[in-house]
This record gives C-alpha cells, sequence and structure tokens, in this order.
C-alpha cells in the first residue's frame, strides 16, 4: 500500500502548490482589485484546508490529529467568508447589506469556532493503515454537514442570481466562477455525502472519496483564479486544467488496477468513467469557450482598433469639415455677388446677404419657402421669370430687377453623385457695366449716324456731278469722281458694319425669322459681284444640292443675306486676278450647308483663332483690302448663332480658304 | 401739269441737291425745312407725292406721316421715305403706318429716286 501512500502524497503535493500557484497568480496581477484579493484568500484557505487535512493522519499523536482534522473542517466554515464576499464583489460590485454581511461573517466563524474547539462536529479520528484516518463525527455532525451545505447553496445561489442578471459581457467571465463552483459543489456532494456514506464499509475508499470531494474545490478556485486574472493567459489555464483533470483520473485508474472484486471493479471503473466523462465535458466546454472568447476578443480587439481609428479619422474629417465649411460659410456670406441655392425641391435653402441687398428681402421671408411661390415680391419676379418654371442652367442672363439695378444671373444645376442637389443661382450686379455698355453703343449708333448723313450727301452730289446734272464734265474728272465715289461706298459700307455691330451688343440685332429662299439670296450675291469679278477674271461657280427647287427654309433671310454678303466681300477682295470661287449650298435633313471657297491667300496658322473676333485684321489682308473693317466676320458669326448654327474654315495659306456655315432649318412643306 | 412733289427735308445741302435733281426732272417741286412747314404744305398744296425725311425739327417724319394718313383728305398721297434710318424696326414703322416706300439715303443715288418716283407716279 505503499504506492498508494506515496500517489496520495503526490497529489496533495501537487494540488497545494496548483492552489497556491493559482492564488498568487490572481493575487500579483493586481494586489489592488478586490477580487483577486477575495481569489487570493480562498487559496490560502484552500492550501490550509488540504495541508491540514493531508497532515492529520500523519500527526505525531493521536489528539495531533484530532486536531489538524478539526482545523481542516473548521477551515471549511470560515472559506464561506471569501465566497460569500466574491458573490458581493464579482463581476460587478454590489451593493453591499451589512445585516448579511454581519450574518455571513458571524454563523462562519461561529461554526468555525465550534468544530475547533467542540466536540460536536468531529469527535476524533481512527488511522488506518492506508496513511489516511476516518474521522469520526460528534452528535451533532448532521447539522453541521447540512449547515455547511446550506451555506454553500445560499452562496452558489448568489451566484446564480446575479448571473442572470448580468450582460452578456459579463456574463462569460461570471460563467466560468459558476461553473467552477458547480463542479466543486456537486463533486462535493458526491463524494462526501453520497459516496462516503454509501461506501461505509470501503474505509479505504471513503476515505478518498471523501478527500476528492474536498479537492475538487480546486475547480473553483481555479476557475476564479482564471477569472480574476482574466484574458491573457487563456492557452495557459487550458494545460493547467488538463494536467489537473489527468491527475484526477489517475486516481481512480490506479483503484481499478488495485480492485479485488467485481464490485469493486465495477464501482472503480464507473467512478472513473464518470470522472473521464466529467472531465472531458469540461475540457472540451472550456477549450471551446476559451477559444470561442479568444477569437471574440481578437475581433472585439480589432473592431476595437477600427472603430477607434474610424472615430479618430471621423473626428479628424469632421474636424476638417467643419473649419471648412466655415471657411466657405464665410466666403459666401461675404462675396460681392449674391447667391441663392435652391433644394432639390425648389426651396429656397440658402441666400447670402449681398443676395438680400440686391432682392430687397430679408432672409426670413424666402427661406424654406418654394421659390416659385415667391412671385409676390416684385424684386423677384424677373428672376422668377427667366427659369420659365423649370430648372436648367442659364448662362449669364441680365435681368433688370429694378430701376438702376441690372442683374447678371447666371443658374447651375449642382449635382451631387450624379443626381440634382439643387440649383445655385448666382447675381451679379452689372449695372454699371451695363450703363458704359450702352452709353458706348449710343454713342457709336449716334455718331454712326451723323456720319452717314454727310456720306449720303456726298454720294448725293457725287452720283448728280458724275451723270451731268450740273453740266458736262471731262473723262478725267469723272474718272477721278468716280474714285471718290467708290471710296464714299466703302466708307457708307463701313458705318453699315458699324451699326450693325453696335445693334449686335446692344442686342436689338433681334433674330426675326420667316419663310426665306436660300438660293435666291445666293444668286442675288452673284448677280452683284459678278461684274467686280468678270472685272478680277475671278470665275464664280455656284453648285447646288440637292438638284431642283429647294424648299423656302425657316430663316433670317435679311441676316442671312448680311452674312452671304460678306463672306462673297472677304472671298473676292482677298482672290486675286484670274482666281476661282466656288459656292456651294446643300439643303438636306433640316440643315442649311453654305460654303465658299475662294483661292486666295489663305489664313495664316498663327491668326486662325482671333478669325471671328471684332476689329480683327490680320496683316496681309491690311495690305491687300486697306479698306476691310475686320468687322465682318465678327457679323457673320453672330448672325448664323442667332440661327444656332456653325460656321468654321478650313485655310491653307498661298492656297485659298473655305468658309463654311451650317444651321439647322426648318423647311417648308 | 407736270406732277407737283413735295420735298420735306432738313438739311440745306441735300435739299437742294434733290430739288435741283427732280426739277431737272420736269417735276413741280415745293420744298419744307421741318415738320411742321411739311404737313401744312401737303394740306394746302396737296401734291402728288411726299418725300420725308424721318429725323426733322419741330415733329419728326414719323408724326407727319401718321396725320397724313390719318386724314381722309391726304391719305392718298403716296408718301415715301428718304432717311438715314436704315433699321429694320424703322422701316416696319414706317410701312405700317402707310408710307409708299423707304429709301435708305446711303443706299440710293438721286437718280434711283427718281426712278423709285416715276414708278409711284405711273
Amino acid at each position: 500500500m505503499e504506492g498508494i501512500i506515496l500517489i496520495n502524497q503526490i497529489i496533495i503535493f501537487f494540488l497545494d502548490s496548483l492552489v497556491l500557484g493559482l492564488g498568487f497568480w490572481a493575487f500579483l496581477k493586481n494586489k489592488k482589485a478586490p477580487v483577486n484579493q477575495i481569489v487570493f484568500s480562498i487559496a490560502i484557505l484552500l492550501f490550509l484546508w488540504i495541508t491540514f487535512g493531508y497532515l492529520s493522519p500523519f500527526a505525531a499523536d493521536i489528539d495531533q490529529s484530532v486536531l489538524r482534522a478539526k482545523i481542516n473542517f473548521s477551515i471549511a466554515f470560515i472559506i464561506l467568508i471569501p465566497l460569500y464576499l466574491l458573490t458581493v464583489y464579482f463581476p460587478t460590485v454590489q451593493k453591499r447589506s451589512g445585516i448579511l454581511d454581519k450574518a455571513v461573517f458571524l454563523i462562519a466563524s461561529v461554526f468555525s469556532l465550534t468544530t475547533l474547539f467542540t466536540n460536536y462536529f468531529v469527535k476524533g479520528v481512527e488511522m488506518s493503515e492506508f496513511g489516511v484516518n476516518i474521522v469520526n463525527f460528534g452528535e451533532m455532525h448532521l447539522f453541521f454537514h447540512l449547515s455547511l451545505l446550506f451555506m454553500a447553496f445560499f452562496v452558489l445561489l448568489r451566484f446564480f442570481r446575479k448571473y442572470a442578471g448580468l450582460p452578456y459581457k459579463e456574463k462569460s467571465e461570471t460563467q466560468y466562477v459558476l461553473f467552477g463552483f458547480s463542479l466543486f459543489v456537486v463533486f462535493d456532494i458526491i463524494f462526501h455525502s453520497l459516496v462516503s456514506f454509501m461506501a461505509e464499509d470501503f474505509i479505504f475508499y471513503r476515505s478518498f472519496y471523501y478527500a476528492l470531494g474536498d479537492y475538487s474545490a480546486i475547480f473553483f478556485l481555479g476557475f476564479g483564479a482564471y477569472m480574476a486574472v482574466q484574458g491573457d493567459v487563456q492557452g495557459k489555464m487550458i494545460s493547467f486544467y488538463r494536467i489537473l483533470m489527468m491527475s484526477f483520473a489517475i486516481l481512480p485508474l490506479v483503484h481499478i488496477f488495485l480492485s479485488t472484486t467485481l464490485i469493486e471493479y465495477i464501482w472503480n471503473f464507473v467512478s472513473f468513467s464518470l470522472l473521464l466523462i466529467l472531465g472531458y465535458l469540461l475540457m472540451s466546454g472550456l477549450i471551446g469557450e476559451s477559444e470561442q472568447k479568444e477569437e471574440l476578443m481578437i475581433t472585439n480587439k480589432d473592431l476595437e482598433e477600427i472603430v477607434q481609428k474610424k472615430t479618430e479619422g471621423l473626428r479628424d474629417a469632421l474636424g476638417k469639415a467643419e473649419e471648412e465649411k466655415d471657411k466657405n460659410h464665410a466666403l459666401i456670406f461675404n462675396l460681392s455677388d449674391g447667391l441663392l441655392f435652391l433644394d432639390k425641391h425648389k426651396v429656397v435653402s440658402m441666400i447670402n446677404p449681398q443676395a438680400e441687398i440686391f432682392l430687397g428681402v430679408r432672409e426670413f421671408d424666402i427661406k424654406w419657402k418654394k421659390f416659385f411661390d415667391l412671385e409676390s415680391f416684385p424684386t423677384l419676379q424677373p428672376l422668377i421669370k427667366i427659369f420659365n418654371g423649370e430648372m436648367k442652367p442659364i448662362s449669364k442672363k441680365e435681368i433688370q430687377i429694378k430701376e438702376g439695378l441690372i442683374l447678371e444671373a447666371t443658374i447651375s444645376i449642382v449635382k451631387r453623385g450624379g443626381n440634382d442637389a439643387g440649383t445655385l443661382i448666382i447675381l451679379r450686379d452689372v449695372t454699371r457695366e451695363k450703363m458704359v455698355e450702352k452709353a458706348k453703343t449710343e454713342f457709336v449708333s449716334i455718331t454712326a449716324h451723323q456720319l452717314r448723313m454727310p456720306l449720303s450727301t456726298i454720294k448725293w452730289a457725287l452720283d448728280m456731278i458724275i451723270r451731268g446734272d450740273f453740266g458736262p464734265i471731262s473723262r478725267d474728272q469723272s474718272d477721278f469722281l468716280k474714285k471718290a465715289y467708290v471710296s464714299n461706298e466703302k466708307m457708307i459700307n463701313l458705318i453699315n458694319d458699324l451699326l450693325n455691330v453696335t445693334r449686335i451688343e446692344e442686342g436689338r440685332y433681334l433674330y426675326n425669322p420667316d419663310f426665306g429662299d436660300m438660293e435666291k439670296i445666293i444668286r442675288s450675291e452673284i448677280d452683284s459681284y459678278r461684274p467686280i469679278a468678270e472685272k478680277k477674271g475671278v470665275e464664280l461657280i455656284f453648285k447646288k444640292e440637292p438638284e431642283g427647287e429647294l424648299p423656302a427654309v425657316f430663316i433670317d433671310s435679311e441676316k442671312i443675306a448680311i452674312a452671304v454678303h460678306n463672306l462673297f466681300d472677304n472671298a473676292i477682295n482677298y482672290t486675286s486676278q484670274g482666281g476661282k470661287i466656288e459656292i456651294n449650298l446643300r439643303q438636306a435633313e433640316g440643315e442649311v450647308r453654305f460654303s465658299i471657297k475662294d483661292s486666295g491667300m489663305g489664313i495664316p496658322e498663327n491668326l486662325k483663332g482671333r478669325i471671328f473676333t471684332k476689329f480683327f485684321r490680320s496683316q496681309e489682308a491690311v495690305r491687300m483690302d486697306a479698306e476691310g473693317s475686320g468687322l465682318g466676320l465678327f457679323i457673320v458669326k453672330n448672325i448664323i448663332d442667332a440661327h444656332k448654327g456653325e460656321i468654321w474654315f478650313e485655310s491653307a495659306q498661298g492656297k485659298g480658304t473655305t468658309f463654311f456655315f451650317s444651321f439647322p432649318a426648318m423647311e417648308m412643306t | 401739269m407736270a406732277d407737283k412733289v413735295l420735298i420735306i427735308e432738313d438739311d440745306e445741302f441735300l435739299r437742294e441737291l434733290i430739288l435741283r435733281k427732280v426739277e431737272s426732272e420736269g417735276f413741280n417741286v415745293s420744298i419744307a425745312c421741318n415738320g411742321e412747314e411739311g404737313l401744312k404744305k401737303i394740306r394746302e398744296e396737296k401734291p402728288q407725292l411726299v418725300l420725308l425725311d424721318l429725323i426733322l425739327p419741330n415733329m419728326d417724319g414719323f408724326e407727319v406721316l401718321t396725320k397724313v394718313k390719318e386724314d381722309e383728305e391726304l391719305s392718298s398721297i403716296p408718301v415715301v421715305i428718304l432717311s438715314n434710318l436704315g433699321q429694320k424696326e424703322d422701316i416696319e414703322k414706317a410701312l405700317k403706318i402707310g408710307a409708299a416706300d423707304y429709301l435708305i439715303k446711303a443706299h440710293f443715288t438721286p437718280s434711283k429716286i427718281i426712278e423709285k418716283i416715276r414708278n409711284i407716279l405711273s
């Protein structure tokens, strides 16, 4: 039987070390936390409990042995105090009840002291040959046993009740303690009460099982310590429990081999199997739980980090956005242009102070109101009118808000992510510019008219002299006067151009369409230029597409005639002797396309971009035709623009230029 | 008897030129220097044709034209506008009121004006 004693000693030594180790581990992890302190005190008490229980049979005399057994049992009551405290402090601190505290302290102490100093619970011991002793209980041992059991249940119940009311995270922490504690109680009941009473005949086994019941407290302590330390040593904990379970399994395993009768075999086998099953369940549950928790912790940690990073990023972004917003706000509110913003429901959501001044309204009068419902404000009427009931981008539309205030409105549709976010209306005060422009235009217009007067007079006088209305003149005189007449004509044309340009700028050069005949316009120009062309030896070729009579199209005939005239003028003027001018008209598919190709000097590459600008004339052009005004193509472009058409040219220096224009035109049916 | 043409023109030189031209073409010519005088002469002399400038002192050509066309006795007298105003609006306005033709001074020579007068009177 020496082997059994040795095994017993090994287990006790191992348990003691484990108990102390767990206790210190929890304590050292955090000396100040109450839970860690409680776990530590439980560990110390368990250590004393196991040690005195174990030392009892090895005492020098029977009295010593009895005392050690008494200490062992009295500690069992004392342990209930820190267990109770654990239910108060773990997992969250609960408000302590003074009466309950005192009751628990008092009852545990009284039972403990009574056990220690009287024979009511532990009366004596009987030494057995196996190195364990059998405790002889006193007359009141049932009361003591039940009290111990009752108090253990009381603490357990408190745990359950507290556990039930916890949020998830704390629940998962608490369940370790709960699980450990439950195991402890269950084992205690099995081995202390049931087995030890049932196996009364088997003194040896009874002692052993009895001890096993006590030692199962290690479950509780282990879980408690684990809980107290929390988290970062999970892997190690699992190893601990594996070893612990194995050491517990050794005992029944050894017992199987020591069995002598069939009943013993069965009993030992069943208890071994039970331990294995319980152990397996415990371990698998624990490992699974800890793995899940680890994953959860990692996930949680990652999540926390991500959330923190995102939060910081967001905070930064928000800060920046706020700053940006302030900046934008200041910008918008101090802008010298008026700004109005309509949201996608056409409700005025922003108006800056300048717009308030322009429109003579106050923010609270129009904000959050439907834009089109604001017609009761006379100053807003012209602005509403330009929308024509729909939201569309408008560029630089002039509106007269009141006498002496002309605004230029630019309307843009604000898009955000492909969706309409609203409409931005920008108002710019152009009153002064308009007045200056008007004054200038009027000046030019009046001047042009005044210039025309004497030119007309000269024209008439020259014509009458040349025709001999004032008597016959010599051939020489006539030639010179004819040259003077031509110069005067050029002057008149220049004035005409100037007047047209002024009217374009005044906005009075209105597009005034009616049905007109393109071919007729072109033919009449050809006819009027034929004498000059013949004189210069320039060939005029006209081609049209399709053949036959072309239907009339919806055009401003007067303006188109001017455009064609100006293009002819250029072609003739810049084509030298013996050249060729090809005119093409194509009228099909709702489009008119005209082109006039000359064999002139062409347009230098570097000047191509400025051809259609006002008063632009190339050096070459000036050299060839000193009288050109530089207004012709500007006028043509404006006319074609008014017809919503396009004008362009192809030119190679020295080879000639082709001017094209095309515009959509409705044909008369 | 030769047809009577009334010239209402404020510019002295132009008036003289056109007067000589029209006279030399064998018309009986009368002249007026402003709108008021012109209207008065139309009423008194009942010419066969009026050459009317538009920009005139006292009463402008449009007003003279309007008054002539409103007067039942005078409305049948053809009035030819002879002006420096060459804009479409002016031309349309004059023709709408009842001008027989509209000649832009700078675009017509005296001989062409005579052609027009003859066309209208024949």
